[in-house]
């Protein structure tokens, strides 16, 4: 499992920390049953804090994707649900891609309506 | 029998060489010893011992005039002989190992240090003994103690080793590369575990445990089986971590023994869809090291001293990539 953070990322690190671990569900390198590395060894080898990666880890288990127990390694739940992972990992560089363009949010939302009639047709 | 010692070429430069000559005679003279100290304390003291002193599994006959032809028709010269043969041999093998021939020098010692030590002390007690003699408990933790030290003596007789070869060059355009930021912090972490491993050290645990409970008397064996199966087993499960300061296999239940592979020993990275040919266990070997767990992909690091790491994981492209964004960043730095 990759973990990236960018401290001169706009985004906070603990969000970083979790869209790191969704994109690893998203993309099939992480499945249920996998072990996240401990919040300690993830603090101590990105050199950020303890409690950032904790709150990261919160993350992930307020939208049901990791079980946190107390002394345990965090686990990714069976639960997990690669496909709305995948869709919002999609939507997300698309947002990336139409806010770099200088898009406006409806000019967004068309082409995006656009590109899914286009293939279904 | 013919044991191939490679030559050196730019691409396999041979690192090992410093202080190699060195390390093989320390590793010719351990089984020597083995002989040559009852030799002498036979010589000395013959008239006084009985007429055939058992140590620990050989015996040695006291009673001939101590003569060149009456040593070599002894078991121990054939003793001796094998040690010396099985030493010289593995040396050979692994010639431009200089960490392996250091282990070969501990052993040597080991054979040739704590065996004699042993030996003579018993040889000793035997000395104008009325009839027999009950060895005595204490002789036991001298053995342990003796072994412990000339293990310890081997290791820092072999000297530092040659430093391993370091590289600069950048990664190869076909080599998978993760763009890292000049602030990007990354780390990959995956574990792998082996089913035949496990069996190994299962099989190995039993035989170790059979040992033990039949009382053999030669605790030597049995320590040697012990930490075979934890070689083993220690290679059942393992860890991966790619960070900044290199790759690092970790054994999770034991996490004194690890192995880093720091940057500045890797060429590049590359993701393969099963292992290359050769042994890649957690010791070293000359194909390289490494944790294979079957078929399946595998992470495989081209090192500096023209051996690989392999590693076997699903991640393999992922974990080439980093490591190649990793060297990518470091060495283009270095070159501007």
């Amino acid at each position: 499992m990759l973990i990236t953070v960018d401290p001169s990322s706009a985004q906070s690190l603990a969000d970083q920390v979790a869209a790191s671990v969704r994109a690893a569900l998203a993309n099939g390198t992480a499945a249920p049953g996998d072990r996240l590395p401990s919040a300690r060894n993830v603090a101590t080898t990105l050199g950020i804090n303890l409690h950032t990666v904790l709150r990261g880890y919160q993350q992930l288990r307020d939208e049901g994707l990791v079980e946190l127990r107390r002394g345990r390694a965090a686990v990714i739940t069976d639960t997990a649900d690669r496909f709305r992972l995948r869709l919002a990992a999609a939507a997300e560089e698309f947002a990336r891609v139409a806010l770099h363009t200088g898009a406006s949010e409806e000019e967004a939302l068309v082409a995006a309506r656009k590109a899914l009639l286009a293939m279904r047709a | 029998m013919c044991i191939p010692i490679p030559s050196a070429s730019p691409y396999h430069p041979d690192h090992a060489a410093p202080g190699r000559v060195r390390r093989l005679i320390l590793t010719a003279a351990g089984p020597l010893l083995l002989l040559i100290v009852p030799m002498t304390l036979v010589t000395l003291y013959g008239e006084r011992l009985p007429d055939r002193v058992h140590i620990q599994n050989w015996a040695v006959d006291t009673g001939h005039e101590p003569t060149w032809q009456g040593w070599v028709s002894q078991p121990l010269w054939g003793v001796m002989v094998w040690f010396e043969a099985l030493l010289i041999v593995s040396f050979l093998r692994h010639w431009r190992l200089p960490q392996v021939q250091r282990a070969l020098v501990a052993g040597s010692f080991l054979i040739g240090v704590a065996a004699p030590v042993s030996g003579a002390l018993w040889l000793l007690m035997l000395l104008d003994a009325p009839g027999a003699v009950a060895r005595p408990a204490w002789l036991l933790t001298v053995e342990i103690a003796a072994a412990a030290g000339a293990l310890a003596l081997g290791w820092a007789a072999a000297g530092p080793l040659p430093p391993s070869p370091e590289t600069t060059a950048v990664p190869p355009p076909h080599a998978p590369t993760m763009t890292l930021g000049p602030w990007q912090r990354a780390m990959f972490v995956t574990s792998a575990w082996s089913a035949r491993r496990l069996l190994v050290a299962t099989v190995l645990a039993a035989v170790t445990a059979w040992t033990v409970s039949e009382g053999s008397g030669a605790w030597q064996g049995t320590t040697v089986l012990a930490l075979w199966t934890v070689f083993e087993m220690a290679q059942a499960r393992t860890r991966l971590q790619i960070d900044g300061s290199g790759v690092t296999v970790r054994v999770p239940w034991l996490p004194a023994l690890r192995r880093t592979v720091p940057y500045p020993r890797i060429r590049f990275a590359e993701a393969r869809s099963e292992a290359p040919a050769g042994r890649y266990r957690l010791d070293d070997s000359d194909a390289g090291w490494g944790v294979v767990g079957g078929k399946g992909p595998v992470l495989v690091l081209s090192l500096s001293d023209g051996r690989r790491f392999v590693y076997s994981t699903r991640e393999a492209k992922t974990a080439a990539a980093l490591v190649n964004g990793w060297l990518s960043r470091q060495r283009q730095v270095e070159t501007t």
